[in-house]
């Protein structure tokens, strides 16, 4: 039966397309989503707004998200890499803005009365003891992507939503099981590393 | 044009769908947060769960529930259910659990026994981390019921898989629409409670 | 190597002018001025929340003043950018703040290399910092901050402080926060590294035996007016009110004097100081970083063989301590002070153990008290 589904529904590719569209919108929202961090840590007066926007976005339901994108950007690839983005900058942009605003003031401290600049401190102080923070964001925004990247299966995006809405349409519970529990297995995997890298973060760069 | 009885309708059933789901969740999640107290073993499976289902995404959850339940109702409450009693049963074990162990000392010292320590010490300090499990929860079951539509649940959702079909955008946006003003009231009032509960304490 | 921009090669004279700093209705620094000579050790010393940190910290702008100047070799340090400022001065926390992502050796060269240094240079600084304040540079170049006992990293952070070569060295409180008898080993460690350095050092402490030990003068502050700065000797015999009569406590301890024994102003000793004569030095290197401490008594079946301190402990960590201890006086409990403090001076050393049947206590040296006998 596994193999039959594997094969029918071709859960390879499908899973090469997934996992690609994941890793796509991934490294779009870590570059943003750090980005965003790094400009309300200097401009800390937009902060309360700009996380309270990204906030509400985050409530709507993810499909909604998706489809609404649709009337600008059709379906498909593109609107579902947008609604991911658009969902998942969220954590990123917090912890990094959290990650760097909280840094230990004796750190802080100390490196102003070695005569470093604030670039300077940003640089070499504050981003690197935001680390474990941000890979924590970066983390949470790796299910969320997950999740919306499934989705676009329903509206024409490729990758393993395809298979699920195939077989549901035509009420196949092999496919439901073989494919939902390859995705179930593929998230907690893809979880996992990012747990990893996000401890081993926290073994360089963390405090204690 | 649209009927606009039909997107009350279609309101209707997606908040019935979400808050009962919701509901029973937190019926469910509460006890088996106060059993872990008392049980390190099914706390620690527990919480390892909570940690793995976290990940995955909604749609297979709601697909799972196929071959399980059949389509309708039943199995979109289901799937709804697996996928917010996880959260619920995490941020109330956690409220309880993690309580200054000086409190529940002295509580002792004064004569009080377990029910009455989990009634008046335990559980006020663990509500604020409750009330952001639900809050949390409400925001999940409301994106839940959009997709279980999917298998035949109604409410919203089907508006927009009807539209989806036939490719019809103006349908598609008569059941989104109403489902994200849901959902920013939602945060809203949820952020307008949890303000006053903050005060209060 | 020094800063790209160096502001002074030698510091000849500090001026402090009427120097005032509010924080809204509290006044911090009230119309302080002082004179810092080149070359010359001065103690800030006062009670806490006396102004003496504020004052240090205005001196390389980490705090502004609101009202008077301050001078360094005549030129006013509101001239300076700040930050350039903060290069060409060296600084030393209680808190060390060694940055926790960094090893030893980034940690010291940090500014260096924003300096643009070649590695080359780098590693030859840092070596030479390392062993000016006696940690071996092979041990400790790569290892972070929180594999390292306070002490340690107190060191790290005065090496830090140096490496821009900077004829100035602010230090507040560095010592603060350590076990006694690794405060007395530091200072001692640091008044070797101030005579080979001659540097012009500015330290605040509210220690007055830290102040009457490595002071050349010591100026004392209260609710942010400076009450008297003297030479050490002159605070004892002249002390310019009843305020610093009681700081220097001169009247209680002469009055003590005669009849003080050991036993009234040794250490007790605490149970982690002790280490049996087989266990090796490996396992007392770790217990000692754990414990933060740097020294310990070598016991045998009870019986007192010697002393170890944790920097020899590093050279020999396959020996048991039975073969590398070494000794320092023993005096007996009912002993004088005078005597045993004046024996210790003149052998140089600052630690002595006190003995009953076994060691039962630990006397360091007095600089307040040999003074005054």
């Amino acid at each position: 039966m596994i193999l039959n589904v594997w094969k029918t529904q071709q859960l390879g590719i499908k899973t090469i397309e997934h996992l690609s569209m994941v890793f796509i919108a991934l490294l779009i929202i870590i570059f943003i989503g750090i980005g965003i961090g790094i400009f309300l840590y200097n401009r800390r007066n937009l902060s309360d707004i700009v996380l309270n926007i990204l906030n509400v976005i985050e409530t709507i339901p993810e499909l909604v998200l998706l489809v609404i994108l649709m009337p600008f950007l059709g379906i498909g690839f593109k609107p579902t890499i947008v609604a991911s983005i658009l969902y998942s900058i969220l954590p990123v942009a917090r912890n990094t803005y959290v990650g760097l605003t909280q840094v230990d003031q004796q750190y802080l401290e100390s490196a102003r009365a070695m005569g470093l600049a604030e670039k300077e401190i940003l640089w070499h102080v504050r981003i690197p003891l935001a680390l474990p923070l941000i890979a924590a964001g970066v983390r949470i925004a790796i299910v969320f992507t997950m999740g919306v990247v499934t989705l676009g299966g329903l509206i024409a995006a490729g990758g393993l939503g395809g298979p699920i809405q195939t077989g549901i349409h035509l009420y196949d519970k092999d496919i439901i099981i073989v494919t939902g529990l390859w995705i179930g297995i593929l998230a907690v995997l893809v979880d996992s590393i990012g747990s990893w890298i996000e401890k081993l973060l926290n073994r360089r760069y963390g405090y204690d | 044009m649209i009927d606009i009885n039909i997107i009350l309708n279609a309101v209707g059933e997606h908040l019935f769908l979400a808050y009962s789901a919701l509901f029973i969740s937190i019926i469910l999640a509460i006890p088996l947060a106060i059993i872990s107290l008392y049980n390190r073993y099914l706390a620690s499976v527990l919480l390892v769960l909570a940690n793995l289902v976290q990940a995955i995404p909604s749609f297979a959850v709601v697909a799972i529930a196929v071959p399980l339940l059949g389509i309708g109702f039943k199995p979109a409450i289901f799937a709804i259910i697996l996928r917010i009693i996880l959260p619920l049963f995490k941020n109330a074990y956690t409220g309880l659990k993690d309580i200054d162990f000086f409190y529940i000392d002295s509580a002792r010292g004064i004569g009080l026994n377990k029910m009455e320590i989990l009634r008046y010490i335990r559980f006020p300090h663990a509500f604020p981390a409750i009330f952001a499990g639900i809050k949390f929860a409400a925001v999940i079951a409301n994106s839940v019921a959009i997709l279980t539509s999917l298998i035949g649940a109604g409410g919203l959702g089907e508006l927009i898989f009807e539209g989806l079909t036939n490719f019809n955008i103006p349908k598609v946006l008569t059941g989104a629409i109403p489902a994200m003003i849901i959902a920013i009231l939602l945060d809203v009032s949820f952020s307008l409670i949890e303000k006053r509960i903050s005060l209060e304490n | 190597m020094a800063p790209s921009k160096k502001f002074f090669n030698k510091i000849d004279k500090i001026e402090i002018k009427n120097v005032s700093k509010n924080y809204g209705a509290v006044i911090a620094v009230n119309q302080v001025s002082l004179d810092i000579i080149g070359g010359e050790l001065l103690i800030l010393l006062g009670p806490s929340g006396c102004g003496k940190t504020t004052l240090l910290r205005m001196i390389n702008r980490l705090v502004e003043t609101d009202d008077g100047q301050i001078l360094i070799n005549g030129q006013d340090v509101k001239s300076f950018n700040p930050v350039l400022l903060r290069k060409n001065i060296g600084y030393v926390i209680q808190q060390i703040g060694l940055f926790p992502h960094m090893t030893v050796k980034e940690n010291i060269s940090l500014v260096p290399k924003l300096e643009g240094w070649t590695e080359k240079e780098m590693n030859q600084r840092v070596k030479e910092l390392l062993e000016l304040v006696s940690l071996p540079p092979e041990q400790f170049l790569n290892r972070k901050p929180k594999e390292l006992s306070g002490g340690q990293q107190q060191r790290i952070g005065l090496a830090r402080a140096m490496v821009m070569d900077s004829p100035l060295l602010l230090m507040d409180e560095p010592f603060g926060a350590l076990d006694p008898i690794l405060r007395k080993q530091l200072q001692e460690e640091f008044i070797k590294v101030k005579e080979r350095l001659q540097r012009t050092i500015i330290f605040v402490t509210h220690d007055i035996e830290e102040a009457f030990r490595l002071g050349d003068r010591v100026a004392i502050l209260r609710e942010g007016q400076l009450i008297q700065v003297a030479r050490k000797n002159e605070l004892l015999v002249n002390p310019a009110n009843d305020f610093i009569a009681d700081i220097v406590d001169s009247n209680k301890k002469f009055r003590h004097l005669d009849n003080l024994t050991i036993k009234d102003t040794m250490l007790p000793l605490e149970k982690k100081y002790i280490f049996q004569s087989d266990e090796t030095a490996q396992s007392a290197i770790q217990r000692m970083i754990k414990e933060q401490i740097e020294f310990g008594i070598v016991l045998e079946n009870h019986n007192y063989k010697g002393t170890i301190k944790l920097n020899q402990l590093y050279a020999n960590q396959e020996k048991k301590l039975k073969e590398i201890y070494s000794q320092v006086p023993t005096y007996n409990s009912t002993d004088s002070v005078a005597i045993a403090l004046d024996d210790m001076k003149k052998n140089n050393n600052f630690i002595g153990i006190v003995m009953e049947d076994e060691p039962i206590g630990i006397l360091l040296s007095d600089e307040l008290l040999s003074r005054l006998i």
